[in-house]
């Protein structure tokens, strides 16, 4: 990548497949997502499973922008590298933003949270890791960022877990009243959406851990 | 303190004496026997019949080699499930008669946990997170919040499941782990195979089907079972991975039958040095469906206080993980 040195980014993350770096690229500041390789599996497996995850990735931001939800703007994907260079959001996680607001004000974000999910599952796309630090708030507005687990799909199922998901997440922060919320804004946005939110009822009952 | 283990969940009838050494578990005997059909899979009531004949010489050569009188043993715990019915009921109906008999205690332990705590006991992994893979069950379990949960599993079938299935298909003897082990050694090509992974969770059957229409249409085997390994077992240690990334652990701990395949050793021992972690493997006895995992573990159960009467005692064939209530940590 033209101009791009990694060894003097500043890690900001480090997931299970990936480290997340800040740095400045061509006088913007960006973050740069690289797919690190894994020594402990066949080269061919972790070239084909890299590199396509990386496509996929970069697939699925540039979809989600074009449904109309804010996502990174993406500044230039590296196949043969397994990187991505993408917009630095200034923001707050939205699970730490939740924890610090008052109900009323969380009751309006989660509603803006369903509203741009709804907006997602509505071009048929599936972020697959609906939890509270994929989400920024930024300038008041819902930001989605990774969608390293995501998939495209036309399925209920899917749609429905992935809510379910989120559901399980406010659970974790004790905010689970809070999530009929996210359904308001969910069929506000998408009224069809109404097979997807009873989906998830039905999700939630054969759950592993009820 | 002495403990008298006995373990029958699925193929294998296990007894094995067990000591409390200062909160290291001391394996005294530990016999196995396995129930290998003559053709097809595991029928759960002649593995129950094998099982009702195997039982009493079993603990009695357990007893034997450990060279102890019945009457010095303190506790009885067998293996109250997840697993077969008739198995279960079998090796349950054979701890209720001896523990009556002997008048001691007697704890039922839930098996998968049972691979955990002898794991923790005897390699000197402290917090790990299981990679537990054996015929049945294939899951990814560590301790969070207070109890032992399940973070990943399968969707479909156990990976020991899948190369059984696949060995009878073409031959190999039960298990087919071994063999197929060994053909893998001598295969070099990467043919693929369907990679399935979503979140923590996996699925083999895709695999399975693929890895057969693969033989049947003229692949070779060596280059089909070193295959399924490199695939099924990246698989495992990516799952394994993100359980560790998610729960901030560093050490894995293996467990189950197919835990005795070199591969699936090294590609786990690689990704927590790559992590700067550790991975334990127990020894293959260990590793296995055996009656001193059971043992040790109601030791464990029984000093921090846990009370079974015989009513307590009824075997649950789908005993879950984190339905167990974790009081000993």
């Amino acid at each position: 990548m033209m101009g791009l040195d990694i060894s003097k980014a500043k890690i900001i993350g480090i997931g299970a497949e990936a480290r997340i770096y800040s740095t400045n690229w061509r006088g913007r500041c960006v973050v740069v997502k690289h797919r690190v390789p894994k020594g402990y599996r066949h080269k061919d497996i972790d070239d084909r499973l890299r590199q396509g995850r990386t496509k996929g990735e970069a697939r699925l931001l540039a979809l989600a922008r074009d449904a109309g939800v804010r996502t990174p703007i993406i500044y230039d994907v590296d196949i043969k590298e397994c990187t991505i260079v993408m917009e630095f959001i200034e923001g707050e996680p939205l699970v730490k933003v939740l924890e610090i607001s008052k109900v009323p004000e969380r009751k309006v974000l989660l509603r803006s949270v369903g509203q741009a999910v709804a907006r997602l599952h509505r071009a048929d796309l599936i972020h697959g890791d609906l939890t509270g630090a994929n989400m920024l708030v930024s300038d008041g507005l819902i930001q989605f960022v990774d969608f390293g687990l995501g998939i495209q799909s036309v399925e209920v199922e899917d749609k429905g877990v992935d809510l379910h998901v989120l559901q399980e997440a406010l659970k974790a922060v004790n905010m689970e009243d809070l999530f009929k919320e996210v359904e308001t804004g969910y069929l506000k946005e998408w009224s069809s959406g109404k097979d997807v939110v009873a989906r998830i009822k039905e999700i939630a009952m054969r759950g592993r851990y009820n | 303190m002495l403990c008298l283990g006995i373990e029958g969940t699925a193929h294998s009838v296990g007894a094995a004496v067990v000591a409390d050494e200062k909160g290291r578990a001391k394996v005294i005997s530990n016999i196995i026997e396995m129930y290998r059909p003559q053709d097809g899979g595991i029928h759960p009531r002649e593995a129950a019949n094998h099982h009702a004949e195997r039982v009493v010489p079993v603990i009695r050569q357990a007893i034997a080699q450990a060279k102890i009188d019945p009457s010095e043993l303190d506790l009885v715990a067998f293996s109250q499930g997840p697993g077969l019915g008739p198995c279960l009921r079998t090796v349950a109906t054979a701890a209720r008669a001896l523990s009556v008999k002997l008048d001691v205690p007697i704890i039922g332990v839930n098996h998968c946990i049972a691979h955990l705590e002898i794991g923790r006991a005897t390699t000197g992994a402290k917090d790990p997170v299981l990679l537990y893979v054996s015929g049945g069950n294939t899951q990814v379990i560590t301790f969070f919040e207070k109890r032992y949960r399940v973070l990943g599993e399968t969707m479909d079938i156990g990976l020991g499941n899948l190369l059984d299935k696949f060995g009878r298909e073409f031959g190999l003897p039960f298990p087919a782990g071994p063999t197929l082990e060994k053909k893998a050694a001598r295969g070099s090509k990467l043919i693929d195979l369907p990679y399935s992974v979503k979140g923590m969770d996996v699925s083999f059957s895709g695999i399975l089907t693929a890895a057969e229409h693969l033989i049947t249409k003229g692949a070779s085997m060596e280059d089909v079972c070193f295959s399924i390994q490199e695939v099924t077992f990246a698989m495992l240690t990516e799952v394994t991975e993100r359980a560790m990334a998610y729960t901030k652990k560093s050490e894995v701990l293996l467990g189950g039958g197919v835990a005795q395949n070199g591969r699936l050793k090294k590609m786990v021992d690689d990704m927590t040095r790559e992590r700067g972690g550790k991975s334990f493997v127990p020894e293959g006895r260990l590793l296995q469906d055996n009656g001193a995992m059971i043992g040790w573990t109601g030791i464990v159960m029984h000093k921090a206080g846990v009370k079974m009467a015989v009513k307590d005692t009824v075997i649950n064939q789908r005993y879950r993980t984190d339905e167990v209530e974790v009081v000993w940590r």
